[in-house]
């Protein structure tokens, strides 16, 4: 059996969870607040008791029900003593018995153990709200959508990223032309001038983020950026309690091409900016080196919610830190050829009245 | 062996005979007076002068001061007395037809590259300084050897390319010239069409539009292989100016531009402010290249017509009335449904840098440039279109080296 962490409230014995608000745990049931060395060294002093000894029969570790599938794992609450079933990449979940959160701790440590975590800031009401926001202005949004939602099955995800840092040396050449024309009595001429236009220089990337679990769209995860890194924190467990988290389970190695990916378009993109007074500009070569690569395993907060409409999947997410929402939404048809109508028909007639107006004058 | 001796010496009597025949024949010279209004003396001084000037440019300098062409007219008469007779196959020769009051340049060889119209008109300037016949021709003499000897004729420029500022009348000083030769060749060079200034005192009775035609297509004027520029004349003597513009110079300076220009500078020029007027100059043709640059040529006018008929329903305007409704909705619920779609890849890493990337060094280089053209259609009558319809008009001309000029002229 994998172990298990569970966060105890030294006062009421409730299960204690990390609160978004003061950034400390909290007792959802005493409300009593502690940071988190007190709360480390309280759950140390306790995991010094020795409990009885009744063997009941129960399962080993090395016990495995063959009725889970492959890439499952069993893990028992140590408030209900249910055992919850998750996949292999699960860090933290509830227990679906008693609701208490649980924290897989062998899943972050050691070598797999973050190196730095955003703590969540916005907490599950903030999550709801913003949802109910977002769907507020959108014009071409089913009526029925919004009444099928679970919105209360929102829940707070730690995600795992690789971020990048490396130090880009460009060298970018570029073929470009200006164009002039004049005509006389007989021709019309054209005068091409050719140039060869070169840049050279370095940029410093910090923290490009790539997403290290392939349960969650990467589309998805992109599109939540940035997340502000001043605010992020060595990792604790602890910080996870009361949400879900998942280990990554893509190395780091299969991440790089995207951090390269979205690393060459900046620098591209940058140096072309330089180039400006021609008619065109055509990059001929581009040659980009990388040095000083380093990489850091995080956990970043994310709100998310999977609803279905009509049989398809709509994912929403919300940058747990920032509280950027972002989800694509169905568009009910009838209703966009409703308003393409009447705005074609207001624009033609405004047009038309202005073209009879200005030929009247 | 009498008889052998008196052979001999009668053969070497002949020799000598033949040989000083040849020496004492009469020398041609390069300073003829037919007409008789230079003394002797004078003459022998100034066919000295004009030997040493020719002997050191490598051609024959050669004034001819005619009584009577004798019918043939001073043309042909020049031309007989400059080939005719031993001179070399480089000539310049000014003849004066005194019975029929007319001049005329002469030039052979070599000597026809270098000699062009201002160059004509800068030699007869110096000619009509002298205070006497004999002066004047010494005059011309200097002058021709000064332009064929290369010196300080045309305040500078590159052997590959004329100066940009001519000032025949010495109304700039040499700090004034050097000022505005850096304002004109900057402008030029940036702007890759010549911006050039030419003043003189007269144009001998020549029409200024045609005076300034005449001095960009003689003298080498335009940038790069289409030749591109704009010149302005400016002839003190009384006080007119003509503007010349070639290839794209036609396009960037069209009427509306040059009124604008002259505008500018008229002012200056008015009040004998030369070295700011030509500066302004500069500038102001530095602004007008860069808006045709831009594809905005002054006086470019986006107005569009009315309607082309009083119909009330003019199905022209109905159809396209119709097309913008239609393509105005399209874009209007194109965004609105565009809200509904949030989620998308990133392309680039732009929030990720660490401080401002810095660009090390970046080169700008000129490879080449090649012009092309297309023979516009003629329209029913025979005639081409002046210029493009959607651009301000330019109206042009051909000059007598048979080029295309745009230009105009006026008075300060």
């Amino acid at each position: 059996m994998s172990e298990v962490l569970e966060y105890k409230c030294p006062c009421c014995g409730g299960a204690i969870q990390f609160d978004t608000a003061s950034q400390q745990m909290k007792c959802p049931y005493c409300d009593n607040i502690f940071d988190l060395s007190t709360l480390r060294s309280y759950e140390e002093e306790m995991a010094k008791d020795a409990g009885d000894n009744m063997d009941w029969g129960r399962p080993t570790d090395e016990y495995i029900d063959p009725s889970i599938a492959e890439g499952m794992r069993v893990y028992s609450c140590q408030s209900c003593g249910a055992q919850i079933v998750s996949d292999e990449n699960t860090a933290a979940s509830s227990c679906p018995f008693c609701g208490n959160p649980v924290v897989m701790g062998g899943q972050l440590s050691g070598e797999l153990k973050p190196d730095l975590v955003i703590p969540f800031k916005l907490d599950k009401n903030q999550a709801k709200q913003a949802l109910l926001n977002y769907y507020k202005d959108k014009k071409l949004l089913p009526r029925t959508f919004t009444n099928q939602n679970h919105i209360d099955e929102i829940k707070g995800v730690y995600i795992p990223f690789w971020l990048f840092d490396a130090d880009a040396n460009a060298h970018m050449r570029y073929d470009a032309s200006t164009v002039r024309r004049w005509s006389d009595e007989d021709f019309d001429y054209t005068e091409t001038s050719h140039y060869l236009v070169t840049r050279s220089g370095r940029a410093t990337f910090s923290n490009i983020p790539v997403d290290g679990d392939t349960k969650f769209a990467d589309d998805l995860t992109e599109s939540i950026e940035p997340f502000d890194y001043s605010q992020a924190v060595d990792f604790q467990t602890a910080y996870l309690s009361g949400f879900f988290a998942d280990k990554f389970n893509v190395p780091a190695e299969e991440c790089v091409p995207r951090a390269n990916q979205r690393a060459r378009e900046s620098v591209e993109d940058f140096f072309r900016s330089t180039v400006s007074g021609y008619s065109s500009v055509v990059p001929a070569n581009s040659s980009i080196r990388l040095s000083n690569g380093k990489v850091k395993y995080a956990l970043l907060p994310v709100w998310m919610l999977t609803t279905r409409y009509n049989g398809t999947p709509y994912t929403f997410a919300m940058n747990g830190q920032t509280g950027k929402f972002v989800g694509n939404l169905p568009v009910d048809k009838g209703l966009y050829w409703k308003g393409f109508a009447i705005r074609f028909a207001g624009i033609a007639a405004a047009v038309y009245a202005l073209s009879w107006l200005l030929r009247l004058l | 062996m009498k008889r052998k001796q008196l052979l001999s010496f009668i053969t070497i009597i002949a020799l000598v005979l033949l040989i000083s025949g040849n020496v004492f024949a009469e020398k041609i010279p390069r300073v003829y007076d037919s007409y008789g209004s230079i003394s002797a003396q004078d003459l022998s001084k100034l066919n000295q002068e004009a030997d040493s000037a020719s002997a050191a440019v490598g051609a024959d300098i050669i004034f001819c001061l005619i009584g009577s062409t004798q019918g043939k007219g001073v043309e042909n008469w020049t031309a007989s007395y400059c080939s005719v007779q031993d001179f070399s196959s480089s000539v310049l020769c000014l003849a004066i037809d005194m019975e029929q009051n007319v001049y005329y340049f002469y030039t052979s060889g070599s000597v026809s590259s270098i000699i062009g119209y201002s160059e004509q008109t800068a030699l007869w300037n110096a000619f009509m300084t002298g205070n006497n016949d004999a002066e004047c021709v010494s005059e011309y003499i200097s002058k021709a050897y000064e332009i064929l000897a290369g010196s300080n004729y045309g305040g500078g420029g590159t052997t590959d390319h004329p100066s940009r500022l001519i000032d025949e009348v010495d109304v700039l000083t040499a700090s004034e010239e050097a000022n505005v030769l850096a304002s004109l060749d900057a402008v030029s060079e940036k702007r890759r069409c010549d911006v050039a200034v030419v003043l003189v005192n007269s144009t001998g009775g020549r029409d200024i539009s045609a005076f300034a035609d005449d001095y960009y297509d003689y003298n080498g004027y335009g940038y790069g292989a289409s030749g591109s520029g704009i010149m302005l004349v400016i002839s003190l003597g009384d006080s007119s100016w003509a503007i010349s513009t070639a290839g794209y110079g036609i396009t960037a300076f069209n009427d509306a531009a040059q009124q604008y220009l002259m505008d500018k500078i008229t002012p200056y020029l008015s009040s004998g402010d030369f070295e700011r007027g030509f500066i302004k100059y500069a500038e102001t043709c530095d602004e007008l290249l860069k808006m045709a640059d831009e594809g905005h040529p002054y006086g470019t006018n986006n107005g569009g017509g009315g309607g082309d008929d009083d119909d009330v329903v003019n199905p022209a305007w109905l159809g396209g009335s119709l097309g913008i409704g239609a393509l105005g909705s399209a874009i209007w619920m194109g965004g609105i449904k565009s809200s509904h779609k949030t989620v998308s890849r990133k392309r680039t890493a732009n929030n990720y840098f660490a401080g401002q990337p810095i660009v090390d060094h970046g080169n700008d280089v000129f490879l080449y440039s090649e012009v092309s053209r297309v023979r516009k259609p003629r329209q029913d009558n025979g005639s081409r279109r002046g210029h493009d319809e959607n651009e301000p008009p330019s109206t042009t001309h051909k000059s007598s080296s048979g080029r295309t000029h745009g230009g105009s002229q006026g008075r300060f």
